[in-house]
C-alpha cells in the first residue's frame, strides 16, 4: 500500500500529480476519440450488425438470388431471403445444412414448406409454387448464441456456403 | 455464468470509455450530461440483464458489480500506478496566480468554469485573487486564493 506524502512542487503546492503520465493520457484519449468515430461509421455501415450496407450478404445460389443477414447480434432475428424469377415446374427443394439449426433457432418460413425432411446433410425444405412466377421464400432465424455460424445452402441441385457472423 | 460475464464486461466497458472521454469537470454537470447519464443508465440496464428479469439475475448482478467495485478499490492501494490509471491525475491549472492555459485546454475546462468554482468556494470576484486552481482527480476544482498563505 502507498503511504508516501505528496511532493511538494516548487511553487509550494503540495500535490501527488503526475504530468508526464497526464500528458500521455491525453494522448491516448484523443487516439480513444478517433477510435470512437471509428466504432460510429463501422455501426454505419453494419459492421455492427442490425442494419447497414455491409449486414446483408448476396449469393447466387442455382437459379435463386439469396439475400441474407451476414452480421447479426445474439438473441435477434436474422433472414434468409431466397428469390426466384421464375419457379421450376417441379418445385425447389432447398437443404439447409447441420450447422444452422445449432446456430439459429427456426422462427417461420414464409411460405410455409409443403414438406420438411431430415437428410443426410441437413433439413431438406420442400416448395411448391405456379410454375414461371417469381417466387420468393423467407426464413427468420433467431442465433443462438455468439460466434461463426457456418452453413451449406443448397437450391435445386447447387450448393453454396453460407456464413453469418453472431456479435454478442 | 452469463450474468457475472455480462457484469464484469458492462461494468469495465463502461469504466474505460467513461475513462477515455476525458469527462473531468463530473461535479459540473450540465443538463446535456444529465441527458447523457440517464441514457447511458437505461441502455446499461438492458444490457446487464438481458431478457432475464428474475431476482437471482438481480441479486447475481449486484454482488458482481459489488465485488469488481472492493476488487479494484484494493488494486488501486496495492498498486499506485493502476489507480493512476483508473482515476487519473490532479492537474494544476493555475500555479501562483498564473494560468496554464495548455493545462486549461487540454482538460477542456474554461476560466469561466475556474471563476464559477472560485466565487462558489471562496466568493473570489477575480481570477488574479486565486493562487492555485487544480482539477481534481475526481472532477472537482479546488480553489486556493491568494489571500489563505497569509492567514
Amino acid at each position: 500500500m502507498n503511504f508516501q506524502e505528496p511532493k511538494i512542487r516548487s511553487d509550494g503546492l503540495q500535490i501527488s500529480e503526475s504530468l508526464a503520465f497526464q500528458r500521455t493520457f491525453w494522448r491516448v484519449e484523443r487516439l480513444a476519440w478517433i477510435g470512437f468515430a471509428v466504432i460510429i461509421v463501422a455501426a454505419l455501415l453494419g459492421l455492427t450488425g442490425s442494419g447497414g450496407p455491409l449486414s446483408q450478404g448476396k449469393l447466387q445460389v442455382g437459379p435463386a438470388d439469396v439475400t441474407y443477414t451476414r452480421i447479426v447480434r445474439w438473441q435477434t432475428a436474422a433472414r434468409l431471403s431466397i428469390t426466384m424469377a421464375n419457379v421450376p415446374p417441379n418445385g425447389v427443394n432447398i437443404v439447409l445444412g447441420d450447422s444452422y439449426s445449432s446456430g439459429f433457432s427456426l422462427d417461420s418460413i414464409s411460405p410455409e414448406p409443403k414438406a420438411v425432411d431430415l437428410i443426410a446433410d441437413g433439413h431438406q425444405f420442400q416448395f411448391t409454387g405456379q410454375p414461371g412466377t417469381r417466387g420468393r421464400i423467407e426464413f427468420d432465424l433467431t442465433a443462438r448464441s455468439p460466434g461463426r455460424v457456418s452453413f451449406d445452402m443448397t437450391v435445386g441441385s447447387e450448393t453454396r456456403p453460407v456464413t453469418i457472423w453472431v456479435l454478442p | 455464468m452469463e450474468t457475472v460475464i455480462r457484469g464484469a464486461v458492462i461494468y469495465f466497458v463502461l469504466l474505460i470509455v467513461l475513462r477515455l472521454s476525458g469527462r473531468r469537470t463530473i461535479t459540473q454537470m450540465t443538463p446535456f450530461d444529465l441527458v447523457l447519464l440517464l441514457i447511458v443508465a437505461e441502455t446499461t440496464q438492458q444490457a446487464l440483464l438481458g431478457n432475464d428479469f428474475s431476482l437471482t439475475n438481480a441479486f447475481v448482478l449486484i454482488v458482481v458489480l459489488f465485488t469488481l467495485d472492493i476488487g479494484l478499490s484494493y488494486i488501486k492501494l496495492w498498486f499506485p500506478k493502476a489507480g493512476l490509471v483508473m482515476d487519473g491525475s490532479p492537474t494544476v491549472l493555475i500555479a501562483l496566480g498564473k494560468p496554464d492555459y495548455k493545462q486549461i485546454r487540454k482538460s477542456r475546462v474554461t476560466l469561466d468554469d475556474i471563476s464559477v468554482a472560485a466565487r462558489e468556494q471562496h466568493g473570489l470576484e477575480r481570477l488574479d485573487q486565486i493562487k492555485f486552481a487544480v482539477l481534481e482527480a475526481d472532477g472537482d476544482l479546488s480553489i486556493i486564493p491568494e489571500s489563505s498563505a497569509a492567514t
